[in-house]
């Protein structure tokens, strides 16, 4: 067995619990849902397992180095964050309705990582050979997890909003997800654990830069939309504090926000270019 | 008037309306090129644009006037802002209410009444237990006609946003100290000499340094078996007053740090200096002429043969960690380029050209590049940072709750009221509050319940 296999294990895995959760969305049954959340459980831990199993074959091939360091690595690693931050959420609010949601976020992730980046596993340049990368780049990307969650969640939101005015059904599927109030309130939540993270991102960045070339900020693209990306979710929070801007707006707010960390992610490697040549 | 535009200034609609601002300019500088030179702007986006760009200072926008002024209106208004608000926040820290009267009852969201039929004492220590499983620690005021258990956690969770603001400004402070005071420059240093200033990025002057760093070696180092390079290496020393004071190998990553200042191992190349001396022969292997010594970029002609020869590159390490040779060959109107190896002397020869080369000699030096920066505001960025986390911390995941039980002593059969307010988590207080409200229930029924 190797990390590609469990890799492919765990895309399954999220692809199950994507339709379990939807299946729970249509009939409510517990066991359904159990089912659902064993798999995306059954997912993470998988999946975890392959990114361990990827951080040894790594070593074995004389290159070691964490497995965060391409496009396919962190890509795979931003999959887990999601799933492990949505598992969160899902114990802590006791809302097993979104995972219909983010499973399938997950899963295209994966699938697309796996259709479209190569899995091997290349030497490190030397730019990107330290500890920072590893302290860097998680926390990155659990923030991103947090945020993906949020981005869920606000159009989940903004579709229900919509759904309300026009009078809801009784039993039809979006009256089976939560209340705005308690959307509202578990997106600010997951922004408010995605921001100090976010935060800690930059700072790693910057520490590591400074370690490295003794300037903590250059405003390189990747640097900058990162700040772009804090600001809005700096925006967001304040935005809570007015009244005008609970609710509609502020999901608004968390979506562009989570546009932004897309396209730090990709839109900078791929548009733009900086120091930071991987994801 | 002054008080309109200090309200103005001191409000949250400001702040979201000013992060905003910074948010979409600051997409433009990751799109137009940041600090170029005027010719690759004006191939990029012709004359006219430039100019624009130029006017709006869009070259280099993250020094410029307006975002500037824009970060500090930003400053002055989280400093106005949170002078305003604190001295609410620090009443609502300090001075909650110690008894439940019924006004206070009133104005909770979050309340209920409880029948007890068990005599007040004992409803205290019931209710006492309750809220301590679900709280923690309870303080107790105890009046003539009642008594009120009061539970007031997490006050400070409310100073969390004071400290992220607070840390701002230091982050502020520390980056207009590092800016005026410190310097960035770069520098090369060729093999086997020393350098004691450094040209300034942006300026046409240089940092002369109290010590001298001299460079002993440069080294590629590559995975296995593959072109991939693995590191880049320099050896250096550093003299002071004429002595040895550190030696130190950096790597890419790993820096030399003297008095503070930063040598980073940032780019590499072949000095201009470097010579190559070559041996000529034809082709049955009789010198045909002089030795030949050339640098990188000049011509060479050999007596009787009409093509004309140019150094392109001088190589350190090519094969088997020896040096080698690219040469451009030019007769008429064809170009092509052959590499001479010092480690495999006779392949030129197989080229079929009316004379060939071997490498005699070579006198080739590196030379290292390093970046060279000093930051003393470094130590206060690191401490805004620090205090950024932890008030992020407090702000977000301290809450400020308070919870107060009131007990009547007098009429036997009275209710016992609880109210509580948390600051944070509305949904999530309110089942802790509910839970706690059930239980209270339950311990206040007495036995026969
Ligand atoms: C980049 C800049 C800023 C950052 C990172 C920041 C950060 C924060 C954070 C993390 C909170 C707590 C939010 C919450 O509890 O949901 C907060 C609260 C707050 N911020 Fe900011 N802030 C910034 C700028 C400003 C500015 C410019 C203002 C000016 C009006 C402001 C006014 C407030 C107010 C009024 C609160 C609520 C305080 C309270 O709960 O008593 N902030 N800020």
């Amino acid at each position: 067995m190797d990390s590609t296999a469990l890799h492919n294990v765990a895309t399954f895995a999220y692809l199950f619990a994507t339709f379990f959760y939807v299946a729970y969305l249509a009939f409510r049954t517990r066991a359904v849902g159990n089912i659902a959340t064993s798999l995306a459980v059954l997912g993470v831990v998988v999946h975890t397992g392959g990114k361990a199993l990827r951080w040894v074959e790594s070593y074995r091939m004389g290159i070691g180095h964490a497995p965060l360091s391409n496009m396919y690595e962190s890509m795979s690693f931003f999959a887990l964050s999601v799933m492990a931050a949505y598992l969160v959420v899902e114990w802590k609010f006791k809302v097993k309705t979104l995972g219909a949601v983010v499973a399938p976020i997950a899963f295209i992730i994966l699938a697309a990582n796996a259709l479209f980046f190569p899995d091997e596993i290349r030497p490190l340049v030397p730019a990107l050979q330290s500890d920072w990368l590893l302290y860097h780049v998680i926390t990155s990307f659990v923030s991103y997890g947090a945020f993906a969650v949020s981005f869920g969640i606000s159009l989940l939101y903004l579709v229900k909003m919509k759904a309300e005015k026009g009078g809801l059904k009784e039993g039809s599927i979006l009256a089976m997800f939560p209340d705005l109030k308690v959307l509202d309130e578990v997106n600010y939540k997951s922004i408010a654990v995605g921001f100090p993270l976010l935060t800690l991102g930059i700072i790693t960045g910057a520490a590591w830069a400074n370690y490295a070339w003794g300037t903590y900020w250059s405003w390189d693209p990747k640097e900058t939309w990162s700040l772009i990306t804090w600001f809005i979710y700096a925006a967001y929070l304040h935005a809570r504090l007015t009244r005008g801007w609970q609710g509609r707006r502020a999901a608004l707010l968390s979506i562009v926000g989570f546009l932004a960390v897309v396209f730090t992610y990709f839109g900078v490697n791929f548009l733009l270019s900086g120091l930071h040549s991987y994801g | 008037m002054l008080d309109v535009i200090y309200d103005a200034l001191a409000s949250v609609t400001l702040a979201i309306f000013l992060l905003i601002i910074l948010a979409v300019t600051s997409i433009l500088g990751t799109v137009i090129l940041q600090k170029g030179n005027p010719e690759q702007y004006l191939m990029e986006y012709g004359a006219g644009l430039y100019k624009l760009f130029h006017f709006l200072a869009l070259d280099d926008m993250y020094r410029s006037w307006w975002f500037l002024t824009i970060l500090i209106l930003l400053l002055l208004n989280i400093t106005t802002c949170s002078i305003k608000r604190f001295p609410r926040a620090w009443r609502l820290m300090t001075q909650s209410p110690k008894v439940l009267d019924d006004a206070l009852f009133k104005r909770m969201k979050h309340r209920g009444s409880v029948r007890r039929n068990i005599d007040p004492e004992k409803a205290i220590d019931e209710a006492r237990a309750v809220i301590e499983k679900h709280y923690g620690k309870v303080k107790e005021t105890r009046e003539i006609s009642s008594v009120t258990l009061y539970v007031d956690k997490g006050w400070y969770g409310r100073l969390g946003a004071y400290i992220v603001h607070l840390s701002i400004l230091i982050l502020a402070v520390g980056a207009v100290y590092g800016g005026i005071m410190g310097f960035k420059g770069f520098v090369n240093i060729v093999e086997g000499t020393a350098i004691d200033r450094v040209p300034l990025r942006g300026k046409n002057t240089a940092m002369k340094l109290p010590f001298t760093i001299q460079c002993d070696d440069f080294r590629v180092e590559y995975y296995p078996g593959t072109q991939q390079p693995k590191d880049y290496s320099s050896d250096l020393i550093v003299f002071r007053n004429g002595e040895v004071e550190q030696t130190k190998t950096i790597e890419v990553n790993h820096p030399l740090i003297v008095d503070g200042i930063y040598f980073y191992q940032s780019s590499y190349g072949v000095d201009r200096n470097s010579t190559v001396t070559l041996q000529v022969f034809d082709p049955t292997g009789n010198v045909a002429g002089p030795d030949i010594t050339v640098a990188a970029g000049q011509s060479f002609n050999v007596m009787g043969d009409p093509s004309n020869y140019q150094i392109e590159e001088l190589i350190p390490n090519i094969t088997a960690g020896r040096p080698g040779v690219k040469v451009a060959q030019f007769l008429g109107n064809t170009h092509r380029d052959f590499y001479l190896l010092e480690a495999a002397p006779n392949r030129d020869k197989t080229r079929g050209g009316s004379v060939y080369f071997k490498i005699r000699d070579t006198n080739i030096r590196e030379y290292t590049g390093l970046q060279v920066a000093w930051d003393p505001g470094v130590p206060i960025v690191w401490l805004a940072c620090i205090v950024m986390i932890l008030g992020l911390y407090i702000a977000f995941f301290v809450a400020h709750k308070r919870i107060w039980v009131r007990v009547d002593l007098d009429s036997d059969d009275s209710a016992v009221l609880i109210a509580g307010t948390s600051n944070r988590n509305p949904a999530t207080f309110e089942r802790e509050f509910e839970s706690s409200l059930a239980d209270l229930k339950d311990a206040l029924k007495g036995k026969k319940g």
